[in-house]
């Protein structure tokens, strides 16, 4: 059982997806928001607005440290990793956000194929 | 870094938009220096991609759009204004504040305080209380600015014992004025402010001069030891 869904689903899939991304590695604000835009092909975007509350966030829950080195134009950049309690956390998060992207999917109908929707009385899975 | 593009100075334009954090001074220049890094990141893309310099600007400044709104956001998030304040004034400031009650309570059992006329008052008085408010502040301040303290906070937090006692002296003046009728309002108003002097100010000066070393240099909390980088 993945547990409750959170009534955040905002701010709870946009933790997700910062914690996908730093699972993969250790990157700075700007880089992340880069990937996820990138790896979503637009459709997720983090402004600035958005992004490092969120990560402040979660460096206070410790979930993700941050730590500062020196960009090769002398420009200090603050570079953010999962920590072992992050790591931890990720799986129940993925476990949580399939149970309600499949409950929304029986719902809505989301996950039928396009013929099933087609036919009038077609059964759905 | 943006083929010689003229960068503006997103570092004074942050400081500027998000104005004093009510976080530790140290916490703040990694705010500034953390948003306006990324701010010229994304303008230096977007003059990359072939936008004009003030289509660039417009499109970073974008990123936050409301300023205020996220300034309170970060307070809320990164800040924890309330925690700090209680960890920063309040809690060193009390503890220290008890202590030094004790131990003049100790001193008084230990030593005969010695008499002081004060313009028609008497006063106990024990002198050994001007070192141990010296300690007693420089304690409060120490302990402040090992838990990220501003100058600001460490002041607070040396004057919070002395004002905690002033105020709770104000609270019960009026019961005292109320209940003992034999003498004049205006007697027991000068006993209180003598004692108020003698008991709050001096102490609270006093101890304002122990934390005086301590009201130099910025937050002691330890920066995070450097980490090689992971990724390109």
């Amino acid at each position: 059982m993945a547990g409750s869904i959170s009534s955040n689903v905002k701010r709870g899939s946009a933790e997700l997806a910062i914690l996908s991304v730093l699972e993969t590695g250790t990157f700075h604000g700007y880089d992340m928001a880069k990937r996820i835009e990138q790896q979503t092909d637009g459709v997720l975007k983090f402004d600035v607005a958005s992004l490092y509350p969120l990560l402040y966030r979660l460096e206070k829950r410790g979930w993700v440290s941050a730590h500062w080195e020196q960009a090769a134009n002398g420009r200090k950049r603050r570079y953010y990793k999962l920590t072992s309690e992050g790591k931890k956390r990720i799986s129940p998060l993925r476990a949580q956000w399939q149970a309600f992207f499949g409950a929304l999917g029986k719902l809505a109908g989301l996950t039928g194929t396009d013929a099933d929707r087609d036919v009038p009385g077609g059964e759905r899975a | 870094m943006c083929r010689g593009a003229n960068v503006p100075d997103f570092d004074a334009m942050v400081r500027e938009r998000l104005g004093d954090l009510k976080l530790s001074r140290d916490e703040q220049e990694e705010v500034y220096a953390e948003i306006s890094g990324h701010l010229e990141l994304h303008f230096a893309a977007e003059v990359e991609s072939g936008a004009v310099e003030p289509v660039a600007l417009r499109d970073a400044d974008r990123q936050v759009g409301d300023w205020d709104s996220f300034r309170k956001s970060i307070q809320i998030t990164k800040g924890d204004f309330m925690s700090k304040r209680l960890h920063r004034i309040w809690i060193p400031g009390l503890v220290v504040g008890v202590i030094f009650l004790l131990a003049q309570n100790a001193l008084i059992h230990l030593r005969e305080p010695q008499i002081i006329p004060f313009y028609g008052a008497v006063l106990n008085f024990d002198w050994a209380r001007i070192p141990m408010a010296i300690i007693a502040g420089a304690c409060i301040a120490c302990w402040s600015r090992a838990m990220g303290g501003t100058v600001a906070n460490r002041i607070a937090a040396t004057l919070v014992p002395t004002a905690a006692f002033a105020a709770l002296m104000l609270l019960m003046a009026p019961i005292a004025i109320s209940v003992d009728r034999h003498i004049s309002v205006a007697l027991q108003l000068w006993i209180i402010f003598s004692f108020l002097l003698w008991m709050a100010i001096l102490p609270a000066a006093t101890m304002f001069l122990g934390a005086l070393p301590f009201l130099r240099g910025s937050a002691t909390s330890a920066p995070e030891p450097p980490q090689a980088p992971t990724h390109a």
